[in-house]
């Protein structure tokens, strides 16, 4: 079932799409061709090298920005994955005699296993705690490598001779290309090495792994009740970032023919994160930006009149953009007045100075400061801002979007007598505190049950036993399904996931940095079948199954009523909006079961209705919905049946209107008039 | 036996060291959610500091001035680094502006006093004495009763004056201290200057039996990470507890195995502990609330 | 004393007030009450600085203190007994007491004498007087509640809002609750009450408000609220 796209935002034109691809393309063409040109335009072997090291750090950190950009962690360790990887191929020279080909396959192998090695500690741990991590991880190694002197060589280092790319004589002739063309090959070895890496983390970011990474950055709880570990990512991210840090060590040992302990410490990491950072995150330019920026700025800081020149652009620039902002009477104009000043002030300070080659790291430490608080998208997030035709479609660039299939899988079921779900007894404890006492609750197929209760009754504690996010203190939870009945008590939310049972969350849990195409296609993950190398290398498998799952998102996104803001990130979506995606994402689970938290929360009556119409609609496709509402006009309306919790025990059970008129239930709400009287002849 | 137990005091005293750095983590992050990244720089500056006053008032008149020193800075790390970074909830942001401000004062610091490492005075002799049958360096009696006393003070504070226990509220409970009329913008710089005053404290108490520079509280800063998440972030008692575990396994590392893996130990331990363990060792394990 | 006009508030894209329009007579108790969801205690952090206001106005004695920040507002005397009582758990009862009194220890506020005050707050609440130097984590839910006015009251406030008092405590220790309520309003201290149970609420206002997805849907003195059939409705769904 075709659909034509009608664009939901009117500042990015229908034509939008196509032209970031085409530029993307366009860049890619450029960069090819400077590279095979340069180093016939520029012949000094000086700036041959200087290029050389940009497209290695170049690899790197384009590795570097799938664990920054994409899984949102800071890591401090990749100047030691980078030392890992330089002394993985000089140490296979140093005692084995082995060249380049066998260094750079060292490389990649020793630092992934390394990159593994790295992932267990960060596995459980996030923000500050990560980065401390990593920044020890890195210190250990440069503390190894220099102890292990037998191996290392330790504190002297390890010298190699020129790196032998192409050994002709193995085939008995000359290289086609002369003596002058021989010293080229490394050279070109390193760009198709770029080349290589950039193809394979566009396909990596645009698979379903790039979208786990960026799910687990957004939301990590909602990944793993989607079924998509975020264990299991995390280590995939480290492990493909630690491949590219260490092909770019191996080749940088081969470039430089030296390699030191003191070389891969806390400065170079330092500098690696800041390149990341200004370049851009989450693109392709933005780590070779970022590269150029940090190797070519120590040479341009060693020139005293080119950092006087660059510094009076700098303050030319920023009056310029000053004045601007303030002729065009922008909102922050006056936030913007700190910026412009420390950029006027550097001018007269570079005059006053002899050489800043002394301050390097101050100026280092200034830009950070200035990206990390001005120019948070990095220079290609800055670009992008100013020619919003410039912005990615994301992973969905351009592709023509249409539904195909089914939105939801018939469910067997109907109005069974047996029942869905069984909850026997259970009991959640808090330190002292009883959140459940001991709730029975039966669940029969194909109905939406109602769950409801004053403030703290127990609903969302019964909600997160339920899907896994607490560990019963006793009781058992029991799903109905084909094979048998299964427990669920005991397992985690991506295994109770697996089983046919979703949810949706009381505060909205969206993947937000992502479309809402791109959500629903991460609660398709499990549908997946292709691996890793399947995304690197493009199969025909991969690209198939790419196309079908898109095709069943759109038929999702078309049954919750959002077809036409497919594209649109899940952030800028109306609130109203977010929950019914939230509900589209748990649908691409396959559900046999759909618990809902709060669904109506915050919404407007139209939007009130609009959700009541989609849940009866998936109650007839068959799926059993658990509802927690406040909203009695949503219950009534929808439930079959309604559970009432207060103080962690079922008091009513019963039709809606029976509930409704219980006055147990009456009570639980509003509170007993009875103590009242009391108190009133206290 | 002697030697070993000549390692454990040193270890001790090592050990105080980290934990009055890690000390300032807690009180930092108690009330922010955030810590600097940079309090190894802050050690540093205040033992340079130290080490240019000296000659012209002696240690015990120099201490108070560097006190000063620090509690200054840290109140501009936290304006500079990590208010702008808190408003726009951006974790990254004050990770990477409180390292950025690091690097800044390291290279201001090696400009300042230049590279290389330089000699602490120390205002007590420097022939070790025995104690209990032990040899210890004078010194490193002084750097356990500075530390012990310098916690001890700040604990005083915040059991008995009013800003001290707005600083334990703030730390309990940001929202709720707002409501009571405390300024919980104010409570977060001053957590910052006290934090960076006891860096720099211990700065010039270490000072004097290590060498002196600007690279000086790289390490030292790391390894007290590892001694705060030891402890928790939000635990008291518990940073003394590792940095004795701390100090004295390096010492013994160093004489037993070698010099150069000295500072293994530590990173090893701070790896291994959070991998079982995210919230430290005493650490209160969080209920997720969904 | 206290007067709120068109007041709309809300969370990050939701809007969850719409338009209020009530007011606090000096010396009354006045009671919002609602199901969950309604909006009650968006309202209560409106009003003490926690959430800025998107529109309206909220006048205490004629000042205007809508978007200061809560540290403001405590300053000129409103004092708020958050839901969920939020204690300082490491801190003992008697320092949660003095530290309601901050603004006044460090000179926002006449100083008057906080020793005093506090001894009054250990003769209300006996039950603290016996554990005034344990963690307040330690206190049960009733004693903790007990404790949070107790601290609020320390402000020497010009309002007290009081926020959900009853949530969470078994019945006996709500009629203590309100019992204490009672004997506050005896001595005319104006408070804002807002109830998630309507009925124990209603017992002890002078006047209230009922609210419903963010609005005012009627109002009227509160013995005639007790019986009235639209109070239930508003809560349990049905024929308005």
């Amino acid at each position: 079932m075709a659909q034509t796209l009608a664009p939901a935002d009117a500042s990015a034109p229908a034509s939008a799409p196509s032209l970031s691809r085409y530029a993307g393309l366009l860049g890619a063409v450029l960069l090819v061709a400077f590279l095979a040109a340069f180093p016939h335009v520029v012949t000094s072997s000086y700036y041959v090298h200087l290029v050389i090291v940009i497209a290695i750090y170049a690899i790197l950190i384009l590795g570097l920005d799938i664990v920054v950009g994409y899984t949102g962690q800071v890591s401090l360790g990749h100047a030691g994955l980078f030392g890992v990887g330089a002394y993985a191929a000089a140490v296979l020279f140093l005692h084995f005699k082995l060249g380049l080909w066998w260094g750079i396959l060292a490389g990649i192998g020793v630092t992934s296993a390394f990159g593994v090695l790295l992932a267990v500690p960060a596995l459980r741990v996030t923000g500050p705690y990560l980065a401390m991590v990593t920044l020890a991880f890195g210190t250990i190694i440069q503390i190894f490598i220099n102890e292990l002197t037998p191996l290392t060589n330790g504190p002297l280092g390890i010298t190699l001779p020129p790196a032998r790319v192409l050994d002709f004589s193995l085939l008995g002739m000359q290289a086609p290309w002369g003596a002058a063309g021989r010293k080229l090959e490394f050279y070109y070895l390193t760009c198709a090495a770029l080349l290589a890496t950039i193809v394979v983390v566009n396909r990596v970011v645009r698979s379903p792994f790039g979208r786990a990474f960026e799910a687990l950055r957004d939301s990590p709880i909602a990944c793993d009740c989607m079924g998509v570990s975020v264990y299991r990512y995390k280590v995939y991210a480290f492990v493909i970032s630690a491949a590219l840090a260490g092909l770019a060590g191996a080749l940088f040992a081969w470039s430089e023919r030296y390699v030191a302990p003191n070389s891969y410490g806390f400065e170079l990491t330092v500098l690696f994160l800041l390149a990341v950072t200004m370049g851009g995150r989450k693109s392709r330019a933005g780590p070779i930006i970022g590269a150029a920026i940090i190797v070519m700025m120590p040479n341009v800081l060693a020139d005293i009149e080119l950092v006087r020149i660059m510094a009076g652009i700098i303050a030319a620039a920023a009056l310029v953009v000053g004045a601007m902002a303030f002729l065009r009477r922008r909102e922050n104009r006056f936030a913007l007045l700190v910026p412009i000043g420390l950029c006027l002030a550097f001018f007269p300070a570079t005059l006053a100075l002899q050489s800043v080659t002394d301050f390097r790291l101050t100026v280092f430490g200034l830009m950070i400061l200035f990206v990390v608080y001005y120019l948070p998208d990095g220079i290609v997030g800055f670009v992008r801002e100013v020619i919003p035709a410039l912005r990615p479609a994301h992973t969905a660039e351009g592709k023509s979007l249409h539904a195909e299939g089914a939105a939801l899988s018939a469910q067997s079921g109907g109005a069974g007598a047996d029942p869905l779900l069984t909850v026997e007894q259970a009991l959640m404890q808090f330190g002292g505190l009883k959140a459940l006492a001991g709730v029975d609750l039966t669940v029969r197929p194909g109905t939406i049950h109602g769950l409801i209760g004053p403030n703290g009754s127990g609903k969302s504690t019964m909600m997160n036993v339920l899907t896994g996010i607490y560990k019963p203190t006793a009781g058992s939870v029991t799903l109905a399904r084909a094979g048998g009945a299964k427990r669920l008590d005991g397992r985690t939310p991506s295994e109770i996931a697996a089983s046919g049972v979703a949810r949706t969350f009381q505060n909205v849990q969206l993947f937000r940095e992502m479309t809402a195409l791109e959500n629903v296609l991460v609660g398709l993950h499990h549908s997946f079948r292709g691996n890793l190398f399947d995304a690197i290398l493009g199969t025909p498998r991969r690209r198939r199954e790419e196309r079908e799952q898109r095709a069943r998102a759109m038929a999702i996104l078309d049954f919750v009523g959002l077809g036409p803001l497919a594209q649109v990130e899940a952030r800028n979506l109306p609130y109203g909006k977010q929950r019914l995606l939230e509900i589209g994402r748990a649908l691409a689970l396959d559900p046999v079961l759909l618990l809902l938290d709060e669904p109506a929360a915050g919404l407007t009556a139209p939007d009130i209705a609009e959700l009541t119409a989609i849940i009866r609609k998936i109650r007839d496709a068959g799926i059993t919905v658990i509802l927690i509402e406040h909203h009695m006009d949503v219950v009534m309306g929808l439930c079959d049946r309604v559970s009432v919790l207060d103080f962690g025990h079922k008091i009513a059970e019963g039709s809606a209107r029976a509930v409704q008129e219980d006055p147990k239930v009456i009570e639980a709400y509003l509170g007993s008039p009875v103590a009242d009287e009391e108190t009133a002849h206290a | 036996m002697a030697i070993l137990l000549q390692l454990i005091a040193s270890g001790v005293a090592v050990g105080m060291i980290y934990a009055a750095i890690a000390f300032g983590y807690q009180l930092t992050f108690a009330t922010s959610k955030t810590l600097n990244f940079g309090q190894g720089e802050a050690l540093a500056l205040g033992a340079l500091f130290g080490l240019t006053l000296v000659p012209f008032i002696g240690y015990w008149l120099m201490i108070p001035l560097v006190l000063v020193f620090g509690f200054a800075l840290g109140a501009v790390v936290e304006r500079l680094g990590v208010r702008p970074a808190v408003k726009i909830k951006s974790e990254y942001g004050w990770i990477m502006a409180t390292i950025a401000l690091g690097i800044i004062f390291k290279n201001v610091a090696e400009n300042v006093w230049g590279r290389d490492d330089l000699k602490f005075p120390s205002p007590l002799p420097e022939t070790a004495i025995q104690v209990a049958g032990i040899r210890v360096l004078p010194m490193e009696l002084l750097i356990v009763a500075g530390a012990l006393l310098m916690m001890l003070a700040v604990e005083i504070f915040n059991r008995k004056s009013i800003w001290g226990k707005a600083v334990v509220a703030t730390s309990n409970d940001i929202d709720a201290a707002g409501l009571m009329g405390i300024n919980t913008q104010r409570v977060i710089t001053l957590s910052y200057s006290i934090s960076a005053m006891t860096a720099a404290f211990a700065g010039v108490l270490v000072a004097p039996v290590t060498l002196t520079g600007a690279t000086m509280g790289a390490v030292l800063a790391l390894k007290a990470f590892a001694v705060a998440i030891i402890g928790g972030l939000e635990s008291g008692l518990g940073v003394i507890v590792g940095g004795l575990i701390l100090g004295v396994a390096e010492t013994l590392t160093g004489f037993y195995i070698s010099t150069g893996y000295k500072d293994v130990p530590g990173l090893i331990l701070l790896l291994v502990v959070l991998s079982l363990r995210p919230v430290g060792l005493f650490g209160k394990a969080v209920i997720k609330k969904v | 004393m206290l007067e709120v006009s068109g007041l709309s508030a809300g969370y990050g894209q939701i809007e969850v007030l719409h338009g209020l329009d009530f007011a606090v007579p000096k010396g009354q108790v006045v009671a919002l009450i609602g199901s969950n969801g309604a909006g009650k205690t968006t309202t209560m952090r409106a009003l003490s600085g926690m959430i800025r206001p998107r529109a309206g106005s909220i006048r205490l004695n004629g000042r205007e203190i809508g978007g200061l920040d809560s540290y403001d507002v405590a300053r000129f005397g409103l004092a708020h007994s958050p839901e969920g009582r939020r204690v300082f758990p490491t801190l003992s009862v008697e320092d949660n007491l003095t530290l309601g009194a901050f603004p006044r220890l460090t000179g926002s506020r006449p100083k008057g004498d906080v020793a005093a005050d506090r001894d009054r707050a250990f003769e209300l609440f006996p039950r603290l007087k016996e554990r005034r130097t344990q963690l307040a984590g330690t206190l049960s839910g009733g004693e903790q509640q007990m404790l949070a006015m107790g601290r609020a009251l320390m402000l020497r406030p010009e309002i007290l809002l009081l926020d959900e008092p009853s949530m969470g405590l078994a019945p006996k220790l709500v009629e203590e609750v309100f019992r204490i309520i009672r004997q506050l309003k005896a001595e005319q201290v104006t408070m804002l009450l807002v109830e998630q149970f309507a009925m124990a609420a209603l017992g002890v206002a002078d006047h209230a408000y009922v609210l419903e997805n963010g609005r005012i849907r009627f109002q009227g003195p509160a013995q005639q609220l007790r019986n009235d059939p639209a109070v239930r409705a508003a809560y349990l769904g049905g024929s308005h």
